[in-house]
C-alpha cells in the first residue's frame, strides 16, 4: 500500500512537468507518461516523444507506439521516438503501451495539436535611416514584444486568452493577464535575456508556450559620407576615407542605442587627430571636414548615454586628403 | 657659309621671334593652333570673343549604348527608382529613371539610346522612388524621418509634371499591377497596409499588421498575396505571413534572419545558421521545401510573373558569415555579385554573367526586376547606384 501511494505521488507531479495544454493527454495505468520535447511542438516541427516510466519497474515490457491508433512497428521497443508534428489544424495522437507478460498492459496516450506562437521582438534602438534590417536590444533600452498566434481558424483574439510574460524566470507582470499579447520590457544586464510566455484559454487550458533567447548587443558606431545633394552615403567608411574634394560631411550612426537618449542626456564628442573638434553642424552626430594641404589624420567620435553609462562607443577612421 | 652670314641669319631669327613674342604679348595667347597662323599677318587683328560659348542647340543628347553588349551600363548619374515603360506594343520601349538628390526623371530609348528628360521639377534629396506600370506616376521620397516627405509626380509631357504632396509618414511605397500606390504607415500598434488611387488621391486601408519594424513584400500582380516578415537580422527570429483579402495568414517558413520572396507559385526564403545563411524555395501548391544552390535576398532577386518558376539572383560565390544580412544592410560588406538564374521546377542553376568580367566592374546587386516582357533584368549597383540592364 506504500509503495502505491508513492507511485501515485510520483505520477501526480510528473503531470505537471509533461505534455498538456494543445495536447489531451489522458493516463490509462498508472505512472507511465509520455513527455515531449519542445513540449509545444509549432507545425512542422521535429518533435522528441519519449517515454517516461521510471515510476515503475518495466522490465521484460514490451514497448508499442501506436500513432492515430496504428501501431508503428519500426518503432517497438525504443523509449524515445521523433516525428513531424502535422500542420495546423490537423493533430496527430500519440499511445504508447507497456505490455507485460505476467500483468496488466499499461498505456499513456496524448495528442499534438500543433499551433503558431510567434514572439515577435521589436528593440527601440537607432539604425540608420536606409537600414533594412531590425534594431538590435542594448542594455537599458526598451523591447517591445507582440505575440501571435494562429490555429486552424487563422489568428487568435488576444481578448479570448490569458498571456503570462515573464523575464528571466521571473513574471513581467507580476502574473497572468487576459487580452496581454503585447508586452514592454527594459534589457537587464547580460549577454542574453530569456522572455517566456505561456498563453491560457479562458478554460484556464495551456495553449502554448513559447521561450526566446535574445541576444544583448553593444552600441556600434559606424561612419558614411554624407552628401548635401545625395543624402547619407548606403556604403560605411572602413578604416579609411580618402578625400576626393575639398571637404566632406561624415556621419556618426550610433547602432543599438537606446533611442530614448537622442533627445536625452547624450554626450558626444568629435576629435581630429586627438584634439577635440568643436562641430560647425548642428547636428552632433555630424562633422565637416575640410582640406588642408595634403596628408591624413585621425577622426574620431565618442558617444555615451549619460542615463545609461554602460550604453557608448568610441570610433576613428584615418583620412587621407 | 661665311661667319659674316651666319651671325645676320642669326640676328634674323632673334629679331623674328622677338617679333612673335610681342605680338602674343599684346594680342593674348593663340586659343587654337590654327589662330597663330591665320591671323598673324599685320600682327593680326582683334580676335571677336574671348569665350568661346556652345550654342544650346548644338549639345547633342545623351546617348546610351543599347546594342553592343548584352550587359549595359544605363546611367552614370545615381538613380533611386526606375521601371520599363512601353505604351503600346508599336511604340519603342523605354527605361524611365529617377534621378537621387533631384527626383529629376528621364527616360531612356532602349532601340536608340537616345535619353530625354521628362520631368525637370527637383525634388530636393530625393532619396527613393516607384514608378507606375502605366508611366504616368512616379512617387518619390524626399528625405527620411522627420524630413521624410512622399510626393506623387504626374508626367504631363515634354518636361512638365504635376505635383501632389502624399501622407507626411508613409514608412515605404509601391505601386499595383493596376497602378494604384501601395504605401504603408506607422499605427501605435503596428502598420496599416494602405493604396490610394492616383487620379483622386483617395485612399483606403487594405491591411494591419500588428507589429512595427516589417518587411512588406507588396503584390505586383494582383495574384500574389503581399508578403510581410519581421525586418530581417540574423541575431532573431523571423516569421513570414501572407496577406489577402486583409487576412493575415502564417506561412510554414520562420528562422533567424529570415527574408522572402514570393510569386504565385513559389515562396524563395533565407535563414542563417549558426555559420552561414540558407536559402530555400518553397513550391505553394506541392508543400515541398527545396534548399537553393545560391544564397538569396529579396533585393537582389525577382522571381517571374510569366515564367513563375524561373528567379534570376545577384550572387557572389564567397562566404557569407552569420551576421548576413545585417552587414550588408549596414554598408560595412559589399559584394561582387554574378548573375544566376535559377529554374525553380528542376532545381538547376547557372550563372548567365559576370559584371566583374563582362564591364570590369563589381556590382553589388540591389533592386533588380524583370522588364515587362521577362526578357531584361534592370538592377542597381548599390557601390554607385547606376542602373544597369541584361538582356537574357
Amino acid at each position: 500500500m506504500r509503495i502505491l501511494v508513492l507511485i501515485l505521488l510520483v505520477g501526480f507531479f510528473c503531470l505537471g512537468n509533461n505534455a498538456s495544454a494543445q495536447l489531451d493527454s489522458s493516463f490509462i495505468g498508472d505512472a507511465v507518461n509520455i513527455t515531449l520535447s519542445p513540449q509545444f511542438p509549432g507545425p512542422g516541427e521535429l518533435v522528441s516523444i519519449e517515454l517516461d516510466d521510471y515510476s515503475i519497474d518495466s522490465s521484460g515490457a514490451t514497448i508499442l507506439w501506436i500513432l492515430d491508433g496504428i501501431e508503428t512497428p519500426t518503432f517497438k521497443n525504443l523509449r524515445t521516438i521523433s516525428l513531424i508534428s502535422p500542420t495546423v489544424g490537423k493533430t496527430i495522437t500519440v499511445e504508447v503501451r507497456l505490455v507485460f507478460s505476467n500483468k496488466p498492459t499499461i498505456s499513456a496516450k496524448t495528442t499534438i495539436r500543433p499551433l503558431y506562437v510567434d514572439l515577435v521582438v521589436e528593440p527601440q534602438t537607432y539604425t540608420s535611416v536606409f537600414y533594412h534590417g531590425r534594431a538590435l536590444p542594448v542594455h537599458g533600452s526598451i523591447i517591445n514584444l507582440t505575440t501571435l498566434i494562429q490555429g486552424s481558424n487563422g489568428m487568435f483574439n488576444p481578448q479570448e486568452y490569458t498571456y503570462n510574460w515573464q523575464l528571466n524566470g521571473k513574471s513581467i507582470y507580476g502574473g497572468p493577464r487576459a487580452g496581454n499579447n503585447r508586452a514592454q520590457i527594459v534589457v537587464p544586464f547580460g549577454r542574453n535575456s530569456l522572455i517566456g510566455l505561456t498563453i491560457t484559454s479562458k478554460s484556464g487550458e495551456v495553449v502554448g508556450r513559447k521561450v526566446v533567447s535574445i541576444p544583448i548587443q553593444e552600441v556600434d558606431v559606424i561612419f558614411y559620407e554624407n552628401s548635401t545633394l545625395y543624402g547619407l552615403s548606403e556604403r560605411a567608411i572602413g578604416d579609411s576615407l580618402t578625400l576626393v574634394g575639398n571637404s566632406s560631411t561624415i556621419r556618426a550612426v550610433p547602432y543599438n542605442l537606446d533611442t530614448r537618449s537622442i533627445s536625452r542626456s547624450l554626450f558626444t564628442e568629435w576629435r581630429i587627430n586627438s584634439q577635440i573638434s568643436n562641430t560647425e553642424t548642428r547636428d552632433p552626430f555630424e562633422i565637416n571636414i575640410q582640406r588642408e594641404g595634403g596628408g591624413e589624420a585621425r577622426v574620431g567620435f565618442k558617444i555615451r548615454n549619460l542615463s545609461e553609462l554602460l550604453q557608448g562607443d568610441e570610433e576613428s577612421f584615418r583620412v587621407q586628403f | 657659309m661665311k661667319k659674316s652670314t651666319l651671325i645676320l641669319i642669326g640676328i634674323a631669327a632673334v629679331v623674328v621671334l622677338f617679333t612673335i613674342w610681342l605680338y602674343l604679348l599684346f594680342y593674348g595667347t593663340p586659343k587654337q593652333l590654327t589662330d597663330v597662323f591665320t591671323n598673324f599677318s599685320g600682327l593680326g587683328s582683334d580676335t571677336p570673343g574671348e569665350f568661346i560659348e556652345t550654342p544650346e542647340e548644338s549639345v547633342p543628347p545623351t546617348t546610351v549604348d543599347v546594342l553592343t553588349t548584352k550587359l549595359r551600363q544605363l546611367t552614370t548619374k545615381p538613380v533611386i527608382g526606375f521601371r520599363d515603360y512601353q505604351a503600346t506594343t508599336s511604340e519603342p520601349r523605354f527605361v524611365r529613371y529617377a534621378e537621387a538628390g533631384t527626383g529629376h526623371v528621364y527616360q531612356i530609348n532602349l532601340q536608340t539610346g537616345v535619353e530625354e528628360r521628362l520631368s525637370k521639377t527637383t525634388i530636393v534629396n530625393a532619396q527613393s522612388a516607384a514608378f507606375s506600370p502605366n508611366g504616368k506616376y512616379v512617387a518619390i521620397r524626399s528625405g527620411y524621418g522627420t524630413q521624410n516627405e512622399v510626393v506623387l509626380i504626374e508626367l504631363v509631357g515634354g518636361e512638365e509634371s504635376i505635383v501632389y504632396n502624399l501622407a507626411p509618414q508613409m514608412k515605404d511605397f509601391a505601386f499595383s499591377y493596376n497602378n494604384e500606390l501601395l504605401f504603408s504607415e506607422l499605427s501605435t500598434e503596428g502598420i496599416i497596409g494602405k493604396s490610394l488611387m492616383p487620379s483622386t488621391r483617395i485612399s483606403r486601408t487594405i491591411f494591419n499588421v500588428p507589429f512595427q519594424s516589417a518587411t512588406i513584400l507588396w503584390s505586383s500582380d494582383g495574384t500574389t498575396p503581399h508578403y510581410v516578415y519581421p525586418k530581417a537580422t540574423s541575431k532573431l527570429q523571423g516569421y513570414l505571413y501572407a496577406i489577402k483579402n486583409g487576412v493575415i495568414n502564417r506561412q510554414p517558413i520562420s528562422g533567424p534572419g529570415l527574408t522572402a520572396e514570393g510569386n504565385a507559385q513559389f515562396i524563395t526564403f533565407t535563414t542563417v545558421s549558426s555559420v552561414e545563411p540558407i536559402s530555400y524555395f518553397r513550391d505553394i501548391s506541392s508543400g515541398s521545401t527545396t534548399q537553393s544552390a545560391i544564397v538569396t535576398e529579396p533585393s537582389k532577386c525577382v522571381l517571374g510573373v510569366k515564367y513563375a518558376s524561373i528567379m534570376y539572383c545577384g550572387y557572389e560565390i564567397t562566404q557569407y558569415g552569420n551576421d548576413f544580412p545585417d552587414d550588408w544592410y549596414k554598408g560595412t560588406r559589399s559584394f561582387s555579385d554574378r548573375i544566376w538564374q535559377i529554374n525553380l521546377n528542376t532545381n538547376q542553376t547557372k550563372q548567365i554573367a559576370s559584371p566583374l568580367v563582362i564591364a570590369g566592374r563589381d556590382v553589388d546587386i540591389i533592386d533588380i526586376s524583370l522588364g515587362a516582357d521577362e526578357k531584361e533584368l534592370y538592377f542597381r549597383n548599390k557601390n554607385d547606384n547606376t542602373l544597369w540592364q541584361y538582356e537574357i
